[in-house]
């Protein structure tokens, strides 16, 4: 029977990757010197998982790499070795390595072998540096290598009980060694119990076996890669010194001094234009890869079976009555209706909630990253984390995963100060970057806060002022002066590094964030630090909404944005300069958005107190949208313009409704811009 | 005669009895850990039986592991019960692979290639 393998390859990446966030997640918390037995465990096991997935899946390359780790660990675990800042470094660079390996064979593009290869000499080197001082003086360690002196090797193989019931066969095994030159085998009966007490599937014998030829080690320990973890293994060169040998019980082998990394070198050399041109692609298919499947946690399947059940019993009590329908039923007909309608919203809330991941998906990465930063800037910063379990669609953290990235960046690089300056300012030494999520109506709001220096409002207005995008300033809030940061180019930072500084990105953070209907707030504390809060909708795909009507045509206002609806009073309307009008509700004066004006359609009436008046809130603005009628609210999926027809300004999207027609989504940050520009326009026309 | 007939050994009573202290066990074209325990609660009768014992491996394309070494327990066992086992033939397959084992003498298959 042959298995077609490839149907579990995504799934072995999958599980692969993760595995490798919990290796470096224990790694980030590793102290040298300190070499906790449950945590290396938990490390080498992931190791162990990856290296044995790999090779069956014939991705020799991962698993010769991730086979040296192993081996490192495994000392580590054995007490032979410590831990050292070196082997942790090391460790996280070679996680890094496995990562690319496994994204490189899932997407099936070229890896970068220089870093692999330079991080697999590095821990060659760990490892012979090991080999070297357990080698006592006097044996050559050129007896290990593959090189052509080795006429052959001696094997001794014992399986372990179960190798057998995994598909592994020693006959096979043995074939393959046979093919490479002149093999014997003598067994071992010592384990083999009368037919009477014997479990026929496990395994009993083991052997002894001569191998005579010009083979490499690298050779024999890919065919014994199938059966690593399963049996005890030992090779020895023949005719070598025989304390060379290394005895790995259960593991396999180390790859002593496996010559791969300098062969590897110089090819890479050859390549690395090539890798690098292929970076960005492959950030690009790494992307559209997470695309590809989402986890489910079994509660949710569940639910949903439950409510499609009920969904069935409620279609077959309407069709029942459906069959001898008579008006004294109609009572029972509105209540089948109801119970259809409540099923199928709780199905259409469920089917969302498949969606939505715990942001830590997101958040996951920082840990590694602060740390790395911390080294590079040498600072020193404790990372908080909190809301994690918080969720959100998996589209929308898709999305806001790059401008998180930027935020924290900057967080570390432009707000925390260096020890001395913060010890001088009275903090403490080690600076904090908060990540926080919680949910707030229907909004998740993520805040991104440090305790450092915070923004310098008079540097930012001086650079705004500078580059002519504001005349003094004098009657700029604070957070119209922060708004600048977003504007494409700005940088205040006196020397721009390669963590941040060069004023490319806040800008796409903002229009990344802009995009998936979100905006982001900056609040600063001169000396405390800053906060950046970002507001994003829980889903991209449905939408409670106002349905209003304008003319004949029917608009959905998303129902987060709105605050209030009311009736014009014509007193509280004032005319400034151009058309744009401007309404007194309470303190605050509402800038009007004559719908029919803003999308060119035919209303009722152009008088204002004929209409009604909804005020929204957008991009942190409010505005008075003017309608001719308020209609239901509802539930609609929200399909996009773009793909079905094309962008249209101040339209985030489309719906059809029940009756079948289309109805269009305003985009409420879109249309009070829109509407600004054209008084702009408005203005610089009359003026 | 005992037979392995696809799924399950069966006994064939319809075989001649040319001589009946000897009962061929003919052996399946695919010997592994699959049918292994049946293998060896079948060779266990034919200890219990106490009479000679004759193979036939003829069919055999493929035997693993699993398989060998039961017969090769069932061979130690044999002979120190005294009884006798031999092979009325063995396939390529067969011996090769006892080769690679290094259990050719202990099941007695040096010159039994078919």
């Amino acid at each position: 029977m042959s298995i077609d393998m490839e149907q579990f390859k995504a799934t072995f990446i999958e599980e692969s990757l993760e595995g490798l966030d919990i290796m470096e997640s224990v790694l980030l918390e590793m102290q040298p010197g300190e070499a906790d037995a449950e945590e290396v465990d938990n490390i080498f096991r992931a190791a162990h998982s990856i290296k044995g997935g790999s090779a069956t899946f014939g991705f020799s390359d991962i698993s010769n790499f991730t086979h040296v780790v192993e081996t490192l660990l495994d000392q580590i675990r054995a007490g032979e070795r410590e831990v050292t800042q070196e082997a942790i470094n090391l460790f996280l660079s070679s996680v890094d390595c496995i990562r690319d390996m496994l994204a490189g064979a899932q997407e099936g593009f070229d890896i970068n072998l220089e870093q692999v290869a330079e991080v697999k000499a590095g821990l060659d080197r760990m490892l012979g540096s090991a080999l070297e001082t357990a080698v006592p003086a006097g044996a050559e360690p050129e007896d290990q290598d593959d090189t052509p002196a080795v006429t052959g090797w001696k094997i001794i193989f014992k399986p372990f009980p179960d190798m057998l019931r995994s598909g592994n066969d020693v006959v096979r095994l043995f074939r393959e060694l046979a093919g490479m030159g002149e093999m014997e085998a003598v067994v071992d009966l010592e384990g083999l119990p009368a037919l009477v007490d014997m479990e026929p599937e496990e395994a009993c014998l083991s052997w002894e076996v001569t191998l005579f030829g010009n083979v490499g080690r690298e050779q024999i320990d890919e065919v014994f890669e199938w059966v690593d973890g399963d049996c005890e293994l030992s090779i020895t060169p023949l005719g070598g010194d025989e304390t060379s040998a290394v005895d790995t019980p259960a593991e396999g082998v180390p790859e002593a001094a496996n010559p791969a990394p300098v062969q590897a070198a110089p090819v890479a050399q050859e390549r690395r234009s090539s890798n690098d041109r292929r970076q960005g692609d492959r950030r690009k298919s790494r992307g559209s890869s997470e695309n590809s499947s989402i986890r489910v946690g079994i509660d949710k399947v569940d639910a949903l079976i439950n409510l499609v059940g009920e969904l069935v019993i409620t279609q077959s009590m309407l069709g029942q009555l459906g069959e001898d329908f008579s008006m004294d039923k109609v009572e029972r007909l509105k209540d089948g209706l109801a119970e259809l309608e409540r099923n199928t919203r709780e199905l259409q809330e469920n089917v969302m909630s498949i969606r939505m991941l715990p942001i830590s998906f997101a958040f996951n990465r920082f840990p590694r990253m602060v740390h790395d930063l911390c080294g590079k800037l040498e600072k020193k910063i404790e990372l908080k984390m909190s809301g994690e379990q918080t969720e959100l669609d998996k589209t929308v953290m898709e999305k806001i995963g790059d401008p998180l990235v930027h935020l924290v960046r900057n967080a570390v690089d432009h707000g925390i100060e260096i020890p001395e300056v913060r010890l001088k300012a009275g903090k403490s030494e080690t600076g904090t970057v908060h990540l926080n999520a919680y949910h707030q109506g229907g909004n998740i709001l993520i805040e991104i806060s440090d305790d450092g220096a915070g923004l310098n409002r008079e540097r930012i207005l001086a650079k705004a002022v500078e580059r002519g995008l504001t005349n003094s300033g004098d009657n700029l809030s604070d957070a119209e002066i922060f708004d600048f940061l977003f504007q494409p180019g700005f940088s205040t930072a006196d020397v721009v590094s390669d963590v941040s500084g060069r004023g490319v990105g806040m800008d796409v953070v903002k229009r990344n964030i802009t995009a998936l209907g979100g905006a982001i707030d900056v609040e600063s504390r001169p000396g405390n630090g800053s906060t950046f809060t970002i507001r994003l909708p829980l889903t991209l795909a449905i939408l409670d909404g106002q349905l209003v009507r304008v003319g004949e045509q029917t608009f959905i206002i998303p129902l987060v944005s709105i605050i209030e609806s009311l009736q014009v009073e014509p007193s509280r309307v004032n005319a400034i300069a151009g058309s744009a009008e401007l309404y007194k509700l309470r303190d605050d004066y509402l800038p009007v958005i004559r719908l029919y004006d803003a999308f060119g359609l035919k209303p009722d009436s152009t008088n204002l107190e004929d209409g009604l008046l909804v005020v929204v809130e957008g991009h942190g603005q409010q505005a008075g949208l003017l309608v001719d009628d308020l209609l239901a609210q509802q539930q609609v999926v929200i399909k996009s313009l773009e793909t079905n027809f094309r962008k249209v300004g101040g339209i985030s999207g489309a719906t059809i409704l029940g009756d079948g027609t289309v109805a269009l989504i305003v985009d409420i940050g879109g249309i009070i811009e829109l509407s600004r520009n054209g008084s702009k326009r408005a203005n610089s026309a009359a003026a | 005669m005992v037979i392995y007939s696809g799924d399950k050994w069966v006994s064939d009573k319809t075989s001649n009895s040319e001589a009946e202290s000897v009962s061929p066990i003919v052996c399946d074209e695919m010997m592994d850990i699959s049918i292994v325990g049946e293998l060896r609660a079948l060779l266990l009768e034919a200890l219990d039986a106490k009479q000679a014992v004759t193979l036939d491996g003829a069919a055999v394309e493929r035997a693993d592991t699993a398989v060998l070494q039961v017969l090769v327990a069932f061979f130690q066992d044999a002979r120190s019960q005294n009884i006798t086992v031999q092979w009325s033939s063995a396939s390529e397959a067969l011996t090769r692979s006892a080769e690679l084992l290094g259990i050719t003498d202990i099941l007695d298959l040096k010159t039994k290639a078919a």
